[in-house]
């Protein structure tokens, strides 16, 4: 249990460091548990592309606050739509990498590891440079030390497949909600439909 | 005189619009043209009227070349183990794969010319087989036996899109109901 004095010292550290201050900051450590992003609702920008094109009007504007049933069900669809193209996105662009780490990964040789990691040190080749220190270095602490952040790692094939299976995920659930708001657009549009003025047409 | 009509400033927003949302990146080993031949396909069977509708077109597009990239990739494998199978079959005279460091030259270029595409090649490695009196489905029987785990991950994803695609063709359907189809040479008679 913790006592009075360690409480004290615990308040009196955590006034030494009250997180960041500027906004920039701020803003910066706001997204410090991000990791996809794919929960935060769609940009604007995207929804209002997706509303004129649902609409046919490269015009129109969305208005969160609308009362009519048609653009109401327009702008449902029109988010719902924006959310999976963005998890369509996402899924792809971490297929391409999957692809790229499956392609040229394992079947590295010794020289080509160090000529790549020399060459980007920080980049994809990071984690190849990681496995070299684990499997050749003679010191075990370095070689420890390696062997915990390859595990880590992004990049290894164990990680990349559990971020895809969580990415799928998402996007079952964004195709799902754009059922729906495409079930209620359809709905809205054949009512209006129905209620135009009918013409006689003859052929 | 011409068919095309001057195109408009919506027009040209409009196709703005489109530009930004047609997705679908191919992977690196992935053929263009047969992408576009298959949207040409798929277009002509569903003549989209909308940009919404040709947008739904393109993710049903998207959605078959997704389960043709698994088809591929799974017939791939297949082709693969049944390679590396039939080597014993010329280096042992049984089904069964070679370790690396065991395999000799000659086993090794008949197992790659009996899935070559090449026809006088596959004709000569099958005929060894013949010989062997060994028949290609039973090495394709041993192949299925060793990846099936393999082979039921892409299958899972083939079915899968198949799903998919079948829900997103039954709402681009429904969605094409809604709108009534212009008839080009009518006449309005009167009102009602």
């Amino acid at each position: 249990m913790t006592t009075q004095r360690q409480n004290k010292a615990n308040l009196a550290n955590a006034k030494k460091s009250t997180g960041p201050r500027s906004s920039a900051g701020r803003s910066r450590a706001s997204r410090n548990a991000r990791k996809h992003g794919l929960t935060a609702p769609p940009l604007w920008e995207d929804v209002t592309k997706w509303f004129r094109l649902i609409l046919d009007d490269p015009e129109a504007a969305p208005d969160p606050m609308e009362r009519e049933d048609r653009l109401r069900a327009a702008l449902g669809l029109a988010e719902a739509e924006a959310q999976l193209q963005r998890c369509n996105q996402t899924e792809s662009a971490h297929l391409l990498r999957m692809f790229e780490r499956a392609r040229d990964g394992s079947e590295l040789s010794f020289n080509d590891t160090i000529n790549r990691v020399i060459k980007d040190p920080l980049g994809p080749l990071g984690f190849e440079g990681l496995k070299m220190q684990a499997e050749r270095r003679d010191d075990p602490f370095l070689r420890g030390s390696a062997k915990i952040l390859l595990r880590s790692h992004p990049d290894r094939p164990a990680g990349l497949r559990a971020t895809m299976h969580s990415l799928r995920r998402y996007r079952r659930s964004a195709e799902a909600r754009r059922r729906k708001a495409l079930a209620a657009w359809i709905l809205c549009a054949s009512q209006s439909s129905k209620n135009t003025k009918r013409t006689q047409i003859h052929l | 005189m011409s068919n095309k009509l001057p195109k408009t400033s919506s027009d040209t927003a409009r196709a703005e619009l489109l530009q930004n949302l047609l997705p679908t990146q191919l992977l690196p080993d992935e053929d263009p043209e047969t992408y576009g031949a298959l949207r040409d396909a798929i277009f002509l069977d569903l003549m989209p009227g909308t940009p919404y509708e040709r947008i739904l077109a393109e993710q049903l597009v998207t959605l078959e070349w997704e389960a043709l990239r698994h088809r591929r990739l799974r017939d791939s494998l297949l082709m693969a183990e049944f390679r590396d199978q039939s080597m014993g079959v010329f280096q042992k005279g049984e089904v069964g794969s070679i370790y690396s460091f065991q395999q000799t030259q000659n086993a090794k270029d008949m197992a790659f010319d009996l899935v070559s595409t090449n026809k006088n090649k596959r004709t000569k490695a099958m005929q060894a087989l013949e010989v062997a009196q060994i028949m290609p489905s039973e090495i394709l029987a041993k192949a299925y036996k060793t990846l099936a785990k393999a082979l039921e991950l892409h299958e899972r994803h083939i079915a899968e899109i198949e799903a998919r695609r079948r829900k997103l063709r039954d709402d681009y359907d429904r969605l094409k109901t809604t709108r009534a189809l212009p008839v080009e040479e009518a006449e309005v008679v009167g009102e009602q």
